[in-house]
C-alpha cells in the first residue's frame, strides 16, 4: 500500500492553504485514482484537468450534453422532422386547412417553422475548458433563415395549391420533398455540431455522460476518517477560508446556469457531487437552487496529520482509506467524480491570507486562478473590488457615506481604526493602567468601542508600539475591555507578568 | 520588558495569549505532538512566528470544546519553571501548573469576536 508516503505534517498542509506548495499534477491525478481505488471503484479513463472553477463550470456542462449525445439529439430532429412535415402535408391534403384564410396558414406555418429553427440555431453549444467559446450566432443567421423559409415556404405553398397533385408520381415527390424539407434542422444542428466540435480530441468527441459517484466516494471517506474526528477539529483553515473557495465556484456555476444542491439531497438522481476537501458540493441540473453543502468534517491538519500517521504505523486498510482522502484534499481544490471521468480543479495560482489564515488582499485578489476566477476579501469577509480600489481616495467623507456597515468597517480599517477615532472625534471615556477606552456613536449602528493599549515589549528603536481593539459597545473601563479581550471579568484580569 | 507582580491568581501574558491558571485540564482534551521539540501554543499563520515552549516539561493539550471548556491547555512539571518564548516579545517564565491558553481576541458586530494574531 502507497499510503505510507501519503503523510503530510500540519506544516506542509499550513503551506498548502497559503499556497506556498508547487501544484503537483502527477502526484495530483495518482490522489485522484488512488481515492476511486479506495473506493473500490475503477479508475477513471481520463483525468480531466481545469485550471479553476469556471472551468470546471464549463466542464460540467459540457460533461451533461457532450458531443455524443448532441449528435444523437440532432439525428432524433432529422428523423421527427421529417415525419412532421409529410404528417403535415398530409394533413394539409385531407383536412380543412385548405379552407382557412392566408393569414392562419401563415402563422401555422411560420410557427411550426420557428419551432424547427429554435432546435437548428441552438443558441450556446457547451465546449470543454481550453476551446474557444461557440461564436457561431452571426454566422448562422443566413443558414438559419434558409431552414426558415424552407420550412414555412413548403406548407405554405402546399396550402394554397389546395393539396398534394392527384398523380401518385407526384404525390410521392411532393411528400419526399416535404420528408427532406423536415430534416433540415437536425441537418442544420449537426452541420452546426461538426463545425464546432471539429478540433476535439476523440476522446471527448466519444465522451457519453455516466453516472456520477460523489456519493460512493464520500461514504468511503466518511468510514475512513470517522475515527480521526475528533482530533481534526484542533487546527483547521479558518472558515473564510473555504467560504472563499465555496463562493468562487458558487459564482462559476451560476455563471453557467447550473444549480447547486445542499449535500441532504446527494441521493438525488441528476445531480453531480464534488468534494472540496472538507464537505460535499451537489450541481443539480433539475432544480433552481443554490445551497451549500453541509455536514463535511474539517479535513486538515491535525486531524489529516492523525490520518497520515496512523496510516504510517498500522497499514489497515480504514486508516489506509483516510490517507488516501488526505492526500487527495491536499493536491485537489475540488473533484468532480464521474465514473469514466474526474474533472479535477487545479489549486488557486493566488493566495493571500493574513496572520490569522483568513483570506484577506489590500490591493487585488486574495484567492485567484489561472481561469480568471478572483474573489476579493478583507480579514476573511468576502468583498466587491471597488471597496479595496487603490485608485479611489479613501477619505472620512467616504467612509461616513458607506451605508452597509460591514463594508464601512471594512474602510475603516483600511484607514486606520485608531486614526479613524481620532479624526472622527471619538471620545476617551477611560483610562488606567492597561490602556485608553475610546467611544465613538455611529448612528444608526451601534457604537464603535475601542482600547487602546501598548505593547510591554520595545521595538528596537527603543519605542513601544500601540494597538486598537474594537471591544463591545458595553464595556466601562480600560481594564475591563482589555480583561474581555482574554474572556475574562475585569476582576480576573491581572497578569503576574507580561512581555 | 517584563512586569513581575505576586497575585493570588497567577495569569501570565506575552502579547496576545494568556495562561490562565486552572485546577485541572478537562478529560475530553487530546494531547498534541510537539514540533521538533517545542509545543506550539499559538501561532500567526503568515508570519509563522509562534508562542511554544521546550516540549521537555511541557505537554499541550486541547479540547473540542464539548463540554464547554474548549480552547488550549498546558501542564508545566516541576520542579522549575518553564520558558515561553516568542520572536517579538520577551520571553517569560512560567511556574509548575495546569494552564488554559486564552487567545487575545477582537469584537466584530454580527460576527463572532476574531481572534487577535501577532
Amino acid at each position: 500500500m502507497e499510503a505510507g508516503e501519503l503523510t503530510h505534517s500540519v506544516k506542509t498542509w499550513r503551506d498548502r492553504l497559503a499556497g506556498r506548495r508547487p501544484f503537483d499534477a502527477s502526484a495530483a491525478e495518482a490522489a485522484v485514482r488512488r481515492a476511486y481505488r479506495a473506493s473500490a471503484l475503477p479508475e477513471p479513463r481520463q483525468v480531466l484537468w481545469v485550471k479553476g472553477p469556471r472551468e470546471a463550470a464549463r466542464a460540467i456542462a459540457f460533461l451533461e450534453s457532450p458531443p455524443r449525445r448532441l449528435k444523437r439529439m440532432a439525428l432524433a430532429a432529422a428523423v421527427l422532422g421529417a415525419v412532421a412535415w409529410v404528417g403535415l402535408a398530409l394533413a394539409i391534403d385531407s383536412s380543412t386547412l385548405t379552407s382557412e384564410p392566408p393569414e392562419a396558414a401563415a402563422i401555422l406555418s411560420a410557427a411550426l417553422a420557428g419551432f424547427g429553427l429554435a432546435l437548428g440555431g441552438w443558441r450556446r453549444l457547451p465546449m470543454p475548458p481550453g476551446e474557444p467559446a461557440d461564436r457561431r450566432d452571426a454566422k448562422l443567421a443566413l443558414p438559419g433563415a434558409a431552414v426558415f423559409f424552407a420550412l414555412a415556404g413548403y406548407l405554405f405553398a402546399l396550402q394554397r395549391l389546395g393539396g398534394l397533385p392527384i398523380d401518385p408520381v407526384g404525390r410521392g415527390a411532393v411528400l419526399a420533398v416535404g420528408a427532406l424539407v423536415g430534416t433540415l434542422p437536425g441537418l442544420f444542428l449537426r452541420l452546426r455540431l461538426r463545425h464546432a466540435y471539429a478540433h476535439l480530441p476523440r476522446a471527448l468527441l466519444e465522451l457519453s455522460p455516466s453516472a456520477p459517484i460523489g456519493g460512493r466516494l464520500e461514504r468511503t471517506r466518511e468510514q475512513a476518517w470517522a475515527p480521526f474526528r475528533r482530533s481534526a477539529i484542533g487546527r483547521r483553515p479558518d472558515e473564510s477560508l473555504l467560504e472563499a473557495y465555496r463562493s468562487a465556484h458558487w459564482e462559476a456555476f451560476a455563471r453557467e446556469q447550473v444549480r447547486l444542491l445542499d449535500s441532504d439531497r446527494l441521493t438525488h438522481a441528476r445531480r453531480i457531487a464534488s468534494w472540496d476537501g472538507s464537505g460535499w458540493i451537489a450541481v443539480d441540473l433539475s432544480r433552481n437552487r443554490h445551497a451549500e453543502a453541509s455536514g463535511g468534517v474539517p479535513a486538515y491538519l491535525d486531524g489529516i496529520e492523525a490520518a497520515s500517521r496512523a496510516t504510517a504505523a498500522s497499514g489497515t486498510g480504514a486508516t489506509g482509506s483516510a490517507a488516501v482522502f488526505a492526500d487527495l484534499a491536499f493536491h485537489v481544490d475540488r473533484l468532480y467524480p464521474f465514473a469514466a471521468i474526474a474533472v479535477a480543479v487545479e489549486p488557486a495560482t493566488t493566495v493571500a491570507l493574513d496572520a490569522e489564515g483568513r483570506p484577506h488582499a489590500e490591493d487585488g485578489p486574495a484567492l485567484a486562478w489561472a481561469d480568471g476566477t478572483r474573489i476579493f476579501a478583507w480579514h476573511g469577509r468576502l468583498v466587491p473590488p471597488d471597496l479595496l480600489d487603490r485608485e479611489r481616495p479613501l477619505t472620512l467623507a467616504r467612509i461616513n457615506r458607506e451605508p452597509d456597515p460591514g463594508r464601512r468597517w471594512v474602510l475603516i480599517e483600511r484607514y486606520g481604526l485608531g486614526c479613524y477615532l481620532l479624526e472622527a472625534g471619538a471620545c476617551e471615556i477611560h483610562r488606567d493602567d492597561c490602556g485608553r477606552l475610546y467611544r465613538l456613536a455611529q448612528r444608526p449602528d451601534e457604537p464603535i468601542q475601542a482600547v487602546r493599549v501598548t505593547n510591554h515589549t520595545p521595538e528596537p528603536d527603543g519605542s513601544f508600539r500601540e494597538f486598537w481593539l474594537r471591544v463591545p459597545p458595553a464595556m466601562r473601563t480600560a481594564r475591563q475591555a482589555v480583561a474581555w479581550t482574554f474572556d475574562l471579568p475585569a476582576e480576573r484580569y491581572d497578569p503576574a507578568a507580561q512581555s | 520588558m517584563i512586569e513581575m507582580k505576586q497575585r493570588t491568581h497567577r495569569s501570565y501574558r506575552q502579547g496576545d495569549i494568556l495562561l490562565v491558571p486552572c485546577a485541572e485540564i478537562p478529560a475530553s482534551a487530546c494531547e498534541h505532538a510537539p514540533e521538533n521539540g517545542r509545543v506550539v501554543l499559538a501561532r500567526g499563520e503568515q508570519t509563522g512566528h509562534a508562542h511554544t515552549m521546550a516540549a521537555d516539561r511541557v505537554r499541550y493539550f486541547r479540547d473540542d470544546g464539548s463540554g464547554g471548556g474548549g480552547g488550549g491547555f498546558i501542564r508545566v512539571a516541576g520542579p522549575g519553571p518553564a520558558e515561553l518564548t516568542h520572536e517579538e516579545h520577551a520571553p517569560l517564565t512560567i511556574p509548575p501548573g495546569s494552564y488554559r491558553v486564552v487567545q487575545q481576541r477582537e469584537y466584530r458586530p454580527r460576527e463572532a469576536p476574531r481572534a487577535v494574531v501577532d
